[in-house]
């Protein structure tokens, strides 16, 4: 995911904006296991359902990216424009880099999110409805953040704000469904 | 061996003074060779730059060193009066630190300013080239910079800019990033908007635009700037294709208002727009800074964005002379313990052997 926007900006720095992420998320999932282990699939699994697994964390993942980039934006945007400038400011990259690395990482996941649909629907199982719902509802949220940018809708502060909005959403609506599943 | 160090820099002297003895770059090799010559001198390397005239060389004998270095200028002062008082002396470990000092930035006249190093290395190259440098001065300029290349990496002696045009290009290369794609729009002739377009033009910005009441000054500093010149009224006609607006005119009020930039950031869709304001009273409204994607600076706010880097850089020089004093302790200890003595510089030598590293 680094190769693909590292030419944009420094890459250094939004690893170490993302490392303190994963790891507050690797430790929320270690001490408070959310998965049913009894729920897990037993003999082999199917390659569609792989790939579609796969590419589809990828494709969350650069949505991720797009969120802690879209941070960025906003701490460098806050001191700009109140005029207090911290020793942060001179680490973090620029506004027009950032926004421009939102834009490709956001197009990236959306592209992602398709082929993993795409994969999901070749495994020839029934899916959960309320699930296929929720996707649906993720990847027409993206869609028309893409559309709204790719048509010079969105100024960069909205982009990065929708990219903030938008995987909120993702993270709520996907625990929600899991909780109304259960 | 011991390391000596003559001379007199900004804080110590005068203009007046110091250009009497500024040795000019096309004379460089020869002085030091000169010099390198004379008894008490056995390696030598001269800075001397607009704002020092600094003297190093080995010596087994410091006295020794300072007297040659004495006699050299007072012979190079000629009709000037020579006043030795005038001028700091080091021997080791003093003048290894204040070399180290001197390429860190920590004693130039803008605190962390990173010129001082390419012209010492300049400097030492001349010398080198010269042939009037060997092992001593060889490893303590080669460790001089690496030392300049760890504070400027470890400490914030470089942090940000100390002067407003510079504050206005970093601020803008924060907003846009490379400035090649940014045009600027100028509101006024005056001194300070020019040398702050200059500052923006010399680090790429696309093209250009003066709009002047007096239409004749717009077609002179666009000239000058290689730009274009507007009728005034219409400036705001031509925000919706820029990037920074300077703005520096001698308006008793307001010329650049919300009502003004409003509409404008509508139709430009909240592409970023970069307001300076460098007139007094403003020119631009405060309120304009509360639109989405503007960035208005006035005076006030860039020199006070100057003055905390110049702040941070002088809180930092106590880190740099931590950093740097482990290195003149090394440095000290390996020169008192070199046992290698070697023909004097400026003396018949091979050159290769006059040019070896540690």
């Amino acid at each position: 995911m680094y190769f693909l926007v590292g030419s944009a900006y420094r890459v250094s720095f939004l690893g170490a904006f993302t490392s303190p992420l994963a790891f507050l998320f690797q430790m929320i999932a270690l001490l408070i296991p959310m998965n049913d282990t009894r729920s897990q699939i037993k003999g082999t699994l199917n390659p569609w359902l792989q790939a579609h697994a796969g590419i589809s964390v990828v494709a969350y993942g650069a949505f991720a990216l797009a969120c802690v980039a879209g941070g960025m934006y906003f701490v460098q945007e806050r001191q700009l424009k109140t005029r207090n400038i911290q020793s942060l400011f001179y680490q973090l990259p620029p506004l027009a880099g950032l926004a421009s690395v939102i834009a490709r990482l956001l197009l990236t996941g959306f592209a992602l999110l398709t082929a993993g649909f795409v994969a999901g629907a070749m495994v020839g199982k029934p899916a959960y409805e309320i699930k296929v719902a929720g996707s649906l509802a993720v990847w027409l949220v993206y869609a028309g953040i893409l559309l709204a940018e790719r048509t010079h809708r969105l100024s960069p502060r909205r982009l990065a704000l929708l990219a903030m909005a938008a995987f909120v959403f993702a993270l709520t609506l996907f625990r929600a469904l899991k909780f109304i599943a259960s | 061996m011991n390391v000596i160090c003559l001379g007199i820099n900004h804080q110590t002297a005068p203009v007046g003074l110091r250009e009497k003895f500024a040795v000019a770059d096309s004379d460089l090799v020869q002085a030091a060779r000169r010099l390198a010559a004379m008894q008490g001198i056995e390696e030598v390397v001269i800075v001397s730059t607009c704002n020092r005239v600094e003297f190093y060389a080995a010596a087994d004998r410091p006295e020794e060193g300072f007297g040659a270095l004495n006699r050299f200028l007072a012979d190079r002062a000629a009709e000037h009066h020579y006043n030795p008082d005038l001028f700091y002396k080091h021997d080791s470990p003093a003048s290894i630190r204040h070399l180290f000092r001197v390429v860190s930035g920590m004693e130039s006249m803008v605190i962390g300013e990173t010129e001082i190093l390419g012209q010492v290395k300049k400097a030492y190259l001349a010398a080198s080239g010269g042939g009037v440098t060997a092992r001593h001065l060889n490893k303590l300029f080669q460790r001089a910079f690496n030392v300049a290349k760890e504070v400027r990496t470890k400490t914030q002696i470089t942090r940000g800019s100390v002067s407003v045009g510079s504050v206005a290009v970093e601020l803008a290369e924060k907003i846009f990033g490379k400035l090649n794609a940014s045009s600027v729009l100028i509101l006024g002739a005056g001194e300070t908007a020019e040398q702050t377009s200059r500052f923006l033009l010399s680090r790429g910005a696309k093209s250009i635009a003066v709009a002047n009441r007096s239409f004749d000054r717009a077609v002179a500093l666009a000239e000058a700037l290689g730009g274009a010149a507007l009728p005034f009224e219409e400036w705001h006609r031509h925000c919706d294709g820029i990037d920074i607006l300077v703005s520096s005119t001698s308006a008793p009020h307001p010329i650049v208002t919300c009502d003004q930039i409003h509409p404008v950031m509508k139709r430009r869709q909240d592409r970023p727009l970069f307001i300076i304001d460098l007139a007094v009273p403003r020119d631009v409204e405060p309120a304009v800074n509360g639109l989405e994607s503007v960035y208005l600076y006035d005076i006030d706010s860039l020199q006070a964005i100057a003055q905390e880097s110049l702040d941070v850089r002088r809180r930092e020089i106590t880190v740099c002379e931590r950093l740097i004093e482990r290195h003149v302790v090394e440095f000290s200890n390996w020169l008192s313990s070199d046992p290698v003595v070697l023909p004097r510089a400026g003396h018949p030598a091979p050159l290769g052997e006059r040019h070896f590293e540690s």
